[in-house]
């Protein structure tokens, strides 16, 4: 309740001062394993509101202040502390300038801030699920930090390096002195071709128990008229255990405002171990409703290598509102 | 018999016609408009939508490839030009006209000339009255285009310097809008593409220099700029056509007529 009448209070001050707000809510119904007998499944279906961002920008050149808050109905909620109210991103941008002449829009980001790492960047959910790196918990979105972004001369992509505390932007601060380090470039060679790599190192955990955690990522995506494709290798390496995971997808657009869509990601946290793998399966709609109205239903099947997991399905319908 | 002729006729009207859509800056509206009816009449087969928007819509429209040609009174921004890239569109701008930003005024008021450090000061808020820069009309209104615009975004780089623009400025949608507004208004400040000066506002010199044809074309003037149409990958086929119109001696005249100034 606390966290409610907090937000409230933000919004009407920001409004007061004239910032921009603007932003986006997710209502979702989920069906989960629409064909397991009702009597071994609980929640068999439920409504929730993923997300409910609420952003403000505000900018006095050559510094712009900008914020997220994130509302959230977690899935399955049962009870009113269910109600989840959070600070997404809170950050200062600071367009260097210099750099700007020979780098565009080069700028030093301080506070929460979106980890620009691999696939999980360019991610603006066309299917309903996360991206493979959020999906296998290894990667968080955003995260407390300084970041230097910006773009390479003539559109040619973009570059960022990061400094993080490196457990993701729910929780503030860590155990060590140790910092989590980010870089990410992506080139577009020709138009509708863009390569990218992205490689993070972290040490988490309390000084006695420091463990090396370092990920990788590299991918393409290829976009020629109607059709986009991406792919992606993500591995990572947490102390003597290594994980390697693939995500494709296709987005197939049959006219302006409905397209189908595809996914399909293989990952195993420990290839030394076996039946510790899954692989998830997706197939999708998407429809333009309005310019702030989209809908989205997906049908998504996730297959355990271990056969005595049983499969999970669901059945998703999804309205994305913006405003 | 007949009506299978017409119906024909139409059927292969249909089948042949050309269709080619134009969306954007609302500078480049009235040439983009004027050009299209003539390009039109010369060629019954072609059929030419012409939409407004501001520069900054006519991109993302060419981005996503709901237009053939964008028009813009700016250059593309190397954002734009990376999300173009990104989606597999290959941006080529064609500067089509020459113009200046003309600063206006309420034709009552005394001033004649302002510097761009004035401008700046008035446009941020830091001056308010008349008086302090040797206008007439005590408390100053200022007038702007909306963000959308690709005449704010060279007025905000050229003047502004990207300093916030002050909350009591009236953001408008039109280059008309603006004209009509100061027009309707004694103690008005604003700016409008060259082409849109008309009798019933003021235009007055910046830094000394009054916009016209000669300062314009020598880029003496310090708010001149150059008006872009954009297509994915060197113009072709009607895009094409229809841009060497503009190009041509017959386009140019429109240029001029419209009250910008032709490239040659």
């Amino acid at each position: 309740m606390k966290q409610v009448i907090l937000m409230f209070l933000l919004v009407a001050m920001l409004s007061f001062a004239d910032a921009p707000i603007y932003g986006y809510f997710w209502f979702r119904y989920t069906y989960d394993n629409p064909m397991a007998p009702a009597d071994v499944v609980n929640n068999k279906n439920f409504f929730s509101i993923e997300r409910g961002y609420i952003r403000w920008k505000t900018s006095t050149a050559p510094v712009s202040v900008s914020g997220t808050i994130d509302i959230t109905l977690k899935a399955k909620a049962t009870n009113a502390s269910d109600w989840n109210v959070r600070l997404k991103y809170a950050q200062a941008d600071w367009l260097l300038p210099y750099v700007t002449m020979y780098l565009p829009e080069t700028k030093l980001t301080l506070g929460v801030q979106k980890v620009n790492f691999g696939i999980m960047e360019l991610w603006e959910y066309p299917v309903i699920e996360k991206s493979i790196e959020e999906v296998a918990n290894k990667m968080s979105s955003a995260d407390l930090g300084l970041g230097l972004t910006g773009l390479l001369p003539a559109g040619y992509g973009d570059f960022s390096l990061q400094v993080f505390n490196g457990l993701g932007y729910t929780k503030a601060t860590e155990d060590n002195f140790e910092k989590a380090l980010c870089g990410n470039l992506a080139l577009i060679p020709v138009p509708g071709i863009m390569l990218r790599g992205s490689y993070w190192k972290n040490t988490a955990g309390p000084d006695s128990m420091l463990v090396e955690e370092n990920r990788y990522a590299g991918g393409l995506k290829l976009n020629y008229r109607l059709v986009t494709i991406m792919g992606e290798y993500f591995g990572t390496k947490d102390g003597d255990v290594t994980g390697a995971g693939y995500m494709g997808f296709i987005e197939v657009a049959l006219n302006r405002g409905l397209s189908v869509l595809g996914r399909y990601d293989i990952w195993d946290v420990d290839q030394d171990t076996d039946n510790d793998a899954y692989r998830i399966m997706i197939g999708g709609v998407n429809y333009r409703i309005s310019d702030v109205l989209v809908a989205q239903l997906n049908y998504q099947r996730k297959k355990y290598e271990d056969t005595a997991e049983e499969d999970e399905d669901k059945v998703m319908l999804q309205l994305k509102f913006s405003y | 018999m007949k009506k299978i002729i017409i119906v024909g006729l139409l059927v292969f009207g249909f089948v042949f016609s050309q269709k080619l859509t134009i969306q954007g800056s609302t500078t480049v509206l009235p040439i983009a408009q004027y050009a299209a009816e003539v390009y039109m009449d010369n060629n019954p087969n072609a059929d030419i939508t012409v939409r407004g928007g501001g520069s900054g819509t006519g991109i993302a429209s060419l981005i996503d490839r709901s237009t053939d040609i964008a028009n813009s009174s700016r250059p593309m921004k190397t954002k734009e030009i990376k999300t173009a890239r990104e989606k597999g569109i290959n941006p080529v701008g064609t500067v089509i006209a020459l113009d200046g930003i003309a600063v206006i005024v309420h034709p009552g008021n005394k001033i004649a000339n302002i510097s761009r450090q004035n401008l700046k000061a008035i446009f941020t808020g830091k001056i308010t009255r008349w008086e302090k820069v040797g206008g007439s009309g005590s408390v100053i209104v200022v007038v702007s285009r909306d963000a959308a615009s690709g005449t704010f975004e060279v007025f905000n780089e050229k003047v502004l310097e990207s300093a916030k623009l002050t909350d009591a400025a009236l953001m408008l949608a039109s280059n008309l809008e603006v004209c009509r507004t100061v027009e309707q208004t004694p103690g008005a400040i604003g700016y409008i593409g060259f082409g849109y000066v008309a009798d019933k506002v003021k235009a007055i010199k910046v830094d000394s220099i009054m916009p016209n044809e000669a300062t314009v074309k020598n880029n003496s003037y310090p708010l001149s700029r150059p008006l872009y149409v954009y297509t994915d990958g060197r113009p072709k086929g009607m895009a094409k056509d229809f841009i060497d119109f503009i190009l041509s001696e017959p386009g140019q005249r429109i240029v001029k007529e419209e009250g910008f100034i032709p490239i040659k």
